[in-house]
Order: structure tokens, then sequence, then C-alpha cells
């Protein structure tokens, strides 16, 4: 429980920190009102109404009643209020459950969030699948057979596979599987569950195959590491089998580093996946943010950074609860 | 006499090392009769540990191995090669000298110790579990049942080298191997380790081979006893033959560097001078040649054979104590004062006094 409490602690402040500091840059580096009425918004209206300047957004159509169109969207989105009050009033929408609304389409925030996010999740799920699928059974045979031939071509493999860049691989996989051969679709598919796995089979193998090869290098060598061990020697002695000694002693206390990178990367890839969303024109959360932060439509940004914030926090506390699983030495502290 | 549990003759290993040749045992021979102890005594480097895990088939694929490994007429080097599963750990078992290393820490005691009788025995679950409860009593472990659910992390040392014990007795083996079985452990544990092993040996009738530095450990345990230097054996006897007098300097300096109740305090113990020597390039003659006091002319360029003495002993020495070239050896070296390695005889003055 005492775990519990901490961990939602963590989670608030984690939440705060990150939507405070998007919140500041995204108003001060940008207007958003801009895109919310238009380039008017680039006027000092302020200025005009002094007559200090002249209204120059009438050569374009408008007149200086677009100042007063500015004046009521600041109303609306209390634009012209002090940033810490705007920034207390959206935290008070936020704990209501309101995230505010897109300045975009006026859309709430959370419509487009439960739009995005599932589809983010089900790609990242399935990466990750792909990955630990590839590389547990390709790390325990390249160690159980370590700097023999198997092993050595992994290891140049591996790097292959880190040093090929998502969008080159995105582009490759794309042009024959979608277009050469026409297996897959070329775009998201919402239709039903089938589907939507299928269309994004090419982008979680896309985001799939370096994690896979960053997992097999940690875990190959974390095994090599164990298989030294005295434990193993042990085993080997009660007349144990290879397989039995590499999948029931072996494996286990293997799983540290990889378990903590695992995280880390599910976590980046909530909102991180946008190139291979755009690739294979998925609409999830990394795409969502970057058209977002482009228009300056704070809103959804940080819809999308509490999402991705909380995110992080639960990924990490699962990781936690994951190592007690694997070592029972750390149980005994939490 | 009876056909003998365990038989290895001239027994070879060797490791290729980028210097050349490493050997770890260099013709290594003995018997060993059903529920008799072998002890098996030397410094770090002597091969005893690597004579023990060519016994268990641990030593790495590149090891190379010669000579001949007889269990109860089946031929261990063999069953190696066609990968017998249900001889190691089954008949033959090992306990390993670090308990606090040698059970695996993210799994169950019970686990642990059922897995043998699940793999080799095919047992149940369920009677896995009884049969392991009933193990952990054997060696004299404390509520059995709470025990089994607990990690290694949670036992002392000396409950862990039981654990380890009972792991390699679940298959009731006939011949343990305890490699170092108390170096690890505390002084008040040692003992207790010690005849828990001798019981349970005698309780079942199994064959044992005690692996020790400390000649005190097999002193009164071990029926055989084998002195190994080098990768070789020095001397080999039956305990009685040995304790009463010791052929070979090696063995003689071994018992002096262990403290004994009779002397009188503050007596000084003598360390043998020098170290072992390098086994990739040993040289011609006896390896123990340039830390010897009984070391002659004949030492240095001629490598002694094992020769046979009276009650079945064998030593490998030019000039074994308590015989006349060994006498005649040693008055002449204490005469020039440094033998004919050149070690410095004022090293052994303690000795002198007592002789």
């Amino acid at each position: 429980m005492i775990v519990l409490a901490r961990r939602l602690v963590q989670l608030v402040a984690v939440v705060l920190a990150a939507t405070f500091l998007t919140f500041t840059a995204m108003n001060t580096l940008g207007d958003p009102l801009f895109n919310v009425v238009g380039f008017v918004a680039a006027v000092d209206c302020d200025a005009v109404e002094a007559g200090e300047i002249e209204d120059i957004s009438g050569q374009g159509g408008t007149s200086l009643g677009d100042c007063a169109v500015v004046a009521e969207a600041r109303e609306e989105f209390h634009l012209n209020e002090p940033l810490p009050i705007r920034y207390g009033r959206w935290v008070g929408d936020l704990i209501r459950g309101d995230f505010g609304t897109s300045f975009k389409n006026r859309m709430p925030v959370s419509t487009v969030l439960a739009d995005r996010l599932p589809k983010s999740l089900l790609l990242m799920g399935m990466a990750e699948v792909f990955a630990v699928a590839l590389s547990v059974p390709w790390a325990l045979a390249a160690a159980y057979r370590a700097n023999r031939a198997m092993d050595r071509a992994s290891t140049i493999g591996a790097f292959g596979m880190l040093a090929l860049p998502n969008f080159a691989l995105g582009v490759i996989l794309f042009y024959f599987f979608v277009v050469k051969w026409q297996i897959f679709p070329s775009r998201f598919e919402d239709d039903n569950l089938a589907v939507r796995l299928k269309s994004l089979v090419l982008p979680a193998l896309t985001l799939g195959m370096p994690l896979a090869a960053t997992y097999f290098r940690l875990l190959r060598t974390d095994l090599i590491t164990t298989l030294q061990e005295d434990f193993v020697v042990m085993a080997k002695a009660k007349g144990l089998s290879n397989r039995w000694i590499m999948f029931r002693h072996a494996l286990r206390p293997s799983m540290f580093s990889l378990v903590t990178v695992f995280g880390l990367n599910t976590a980046a890839l909530i909102g991180g996946a946008l190139i291979v969303e755009q690739i294979f024109s998925i609409p999830g959360l990394g795409r969502a943010l970057v058209e977002a932060s482009i228009r300056d439509d704070y809103p959804v940004v940080l819809g999308a950074t509490v999402v991705i914030a909380t995110g992080f926090v639960a990924i990490n506390f699962a990781v936690d609860l994951v190592y007690s699983y694997l070592d029972p030495r750390v149980r005994r502290e939490s | 006499m009876t056909v003998p549990l365990l038989s290895v003759a001239d027994l070879r290993v060797g490791f290729a090392t980028q210097r050349g040749l490493l050997r770890a045992v260099d013709g290594v021979s003995f018997d060993l009769a059903e529920g008799q102890t072998l002890g098996i005594v030397g410094e770090s480097g002597s091969g005893k540990s690597v004579t023990a895990k060519t016994l268990m088939n641990l030593l790495p694929s590149y090891a190379q191995v010669e000579g001949s490994v007889t269990f109860d007429a089946r031929d261990v080097m063999a069953m190696a090669a066609q990968g017998e599963r249900h001889f190691w750990g089954v008949e033959m078992t090992m306990v390993f000298q670090d308990p606090m290393t040698s059970l695996n820490p993210v799994k169950k005691v019970g686990e642990q110790v059922a897995e043998s009788l699940r793999v080799h025995l095919k047992r149940s679950r369920k009677e896995a579990r009884e049969e392991s409860v009933d193990l952990l009593q054997q060696v004299g472990i404390p509520e059995p049942k709470k025990r089994l659910g607990q990690y290694p992390h949670e036992l002392s040392g000396g409950l862990r080298q039981r654990v380890v014990i009972a792991m390699s007795l679940a298959c009731s083996p006939r011949l343990l191997i305890a490699d170092e079985p108390t170096t690890a452990l505390d002084v008040t544990v040692q003992k207790h380790i010690l005849d828990l092993l001798d019981e349970l040996r005698e309780e079942r009738g199994m064959a044992m081979i005690l692996i020790t530095h400390d000649l005190g450990v097999v002193k009164g345990r071990a029926d055989q006893i084998m002195v190994m230097y080098a990768g070789r054996t020095m001397e080999q006897a039956d305990t009685a033959t040995l304790f009463s007098e010791m052929r070979h300097p090696y063995t003689e300096a071994l018992l002096e560097t262990i403290p004994r109740i009779d002397m009188a305090s503050h007596t000084r113990l003598v360390p043998i001078p020098g170290n072992p020597p390098d086994a990739v390039d040993l040289g011609p003659g006896c390896p123990f040649a340039q830390r010897c006091r009984y070391c002659s002319a004949a030492c240095l360029p001629d490598q002694p054979d094992l020769k046979q003495y009276d009650h079945g002993r064998v030593c490998a020495c030019h000039t074994p104590v308590g015989t006349e070239a060994g006498v005649a050896a040693h008055v002449a070296n204490r005469e020039s004062g440094v033998t004919p390695a050149g070690l410095d005889m004022g090293t052994f003055t303690p000795v002198e006094e007592k002789a």
C-alpha cells in the first residue's frame, strides 16, 4: 500500500512537472491564437486600438473588426489571463476530467486522445511482442554457443539492425510488402481487430527489429555472465540438461538489463513512433502530437503529455514489480 | 580384493593455453571401493579440483582428457561422449566449495532440491516435495517444510551447504565428491558438515572423495589419502600408514603447516617456501624440488616415478623421508646450508630445533 501511495505521488509530480514545462514552452514560443482566428492574431490589436500602428489586417479582406474576434477568442480560451493562473485553471479542469478543447476543430481533447491512443498502444504492443519473441530465443541460442559461428554472425546482424534507421527500414519494408508484393495495406485500416492487426504488422516490425537487436545484445551478455556462475556448474553436476539449465536456471537471473530497457523503450513508444506512423499512415498519438505542436494547439499537446507521462510512470512501476518477481532478494527491501 | 567402484587409470588433463599446454592433471591413478572415502590433498593448483571435474564431466569442451575412468564396470568417458543423461547427478554427485554461490539465488530451496528427483527419477511434483522434506530432515535442517519455500539468501552458510548436500543425495548416489566442502564456512560449522557427510556416507554405504588442502580434515575420515602436487600423485597410502610415517617430503611439509593440539603454544608453523610451479612449463625433474629440503642432485634432472613401499604405499621421490637416501640428502643440505636447487636451509629453522 505504501508503495502504491508513493507511486501515486510520483505520478502526480511527474505529470505536473512535464505539463508545466510544456505549457510554458508552448505559450512562450508560439501564439496559440494564430490558429484559432487565423493570421490576424499576429497583429498587435492593443497597439491598433491605441492608434499607434496602422491596421494592416484589413489588407487581407478583413478590418479592424477582426481585433474584436481576437478579443473574443482570447476571452473564450482565457488567453488574457497571466500564465500561472491559466495553468492552474488547466490543472483544475484536468482534475475534473476535462482535457480542454482542441484549437484546430474545437473537438474535445479527450476525444482526440481516445481516438489516437488505442492505435498507438496496439502498435507499441505488437512491436514489443515481435522484439521479445525474436530476441529471447535468439539470445539463448547465441549465449549457449558463445563465440561460435552462429554467435558471431548474430552480433554482426544485430549491429546491422541497430544501424539501420527506422525510416529507412520502414520505407524498404513498405516498398516490398506494400508496393511490390501488395501483401499488406498501404494505410491503416480500422474495420475490425484482424484488419487492424494486419495493417500494423509492417510498422510493428519496423519498430520491433532495432528493439530486438538491443534486447538480444543485453540478454546475450547477461546470459553469458550467468552461465559462468557456480550455480550453473552445480546444475550441470546435478545432471540437468542444457535446455533445462538455460530456461530454468540461467534465463531469469539474466533478465534485469532487458527488463529495464524494455520498460524505457515501451514508454518511449507510446508517443514516439511518429516517423513510422507517418510512413504507414497510422493516425496514432505520435502524429497527433507533431501536428498539434506545429500548430501550437497546446490543449492537444498537453493532453498527450499527460498520457505519455502517466505511461512512463506506470510502466516503470510495472518494471519494479517485475524486478521483485525476478529476484526474491529485491522483495525484502520494498 | 573386490572390484573397485571407481577406478581411475593414468588420467591426464591438459588445457591448451597461449603459452603452451597446461598439464593440470598428469598421470593420476587410484581405485575406490564401495563405501570407502578417498581424501585428495594438495595446495591450490595441484590438480585436485580438475580431477573431480573430470570425473563429473564438468570440464569445458576444449580440455584434453586422456586415460580411463571406470565406474562399476562402466566406461565414464564413453558415457560422457554419448551424452548419458542419468549418470551424473544420480550415481555420482558433487558438493562444491561455496554454498553461497552454488545455489541459484532466484529459485526456492524446494524447487532446487526437487528438480533432480523430477528430472532423473520422474517423480510427480507432490512425491518430489515429500522426498525433499525427507532429504532436508536427513541433513539435519530444522523445519524442513518451511525451508522448502525459502530462498537461499534467507538461509545461513551452514544451512545452505546442508541444502547442497541434500541436493546431491537426492537420487541416492553411490559416489559423492565433496570439493573443499567446508572451506567457505565458519570454523564452528566445518566440523558439523564434515561429520554429517561422514554419517551419511556410512548410513547409505556410498563412497566419497573428499578434496581438501587441509590434511587435518581427512585425517580421521578418509580410508585412503592421495597427496597431489602439480597435477601428479606424490604419495598415496591408507590413512593410518600415511600418518604413522610419511615418506614424501611434500606430505611432511603439508602437515607442518597445520597447527596441532599437542604442540606447545607459540610453536611457529612452518610455511612451505616458494610457490607451486608453473604447470605450463614444468621442466624436467621433481616438481617439488625447488621447495624441498630433502632435494638431492638427482631430483633436478630426473623426475621420480611412483614406487611401491610398505603397506601398499606409493610415493614419487628419490629421497623419501625416513629412508637412507632421505636422511643423507637432508644432512648434506643442512651442512652446506643450501639445497642443490638453491633453497636456503635457514627457512626451516623451527624444524631443525625440533629435530
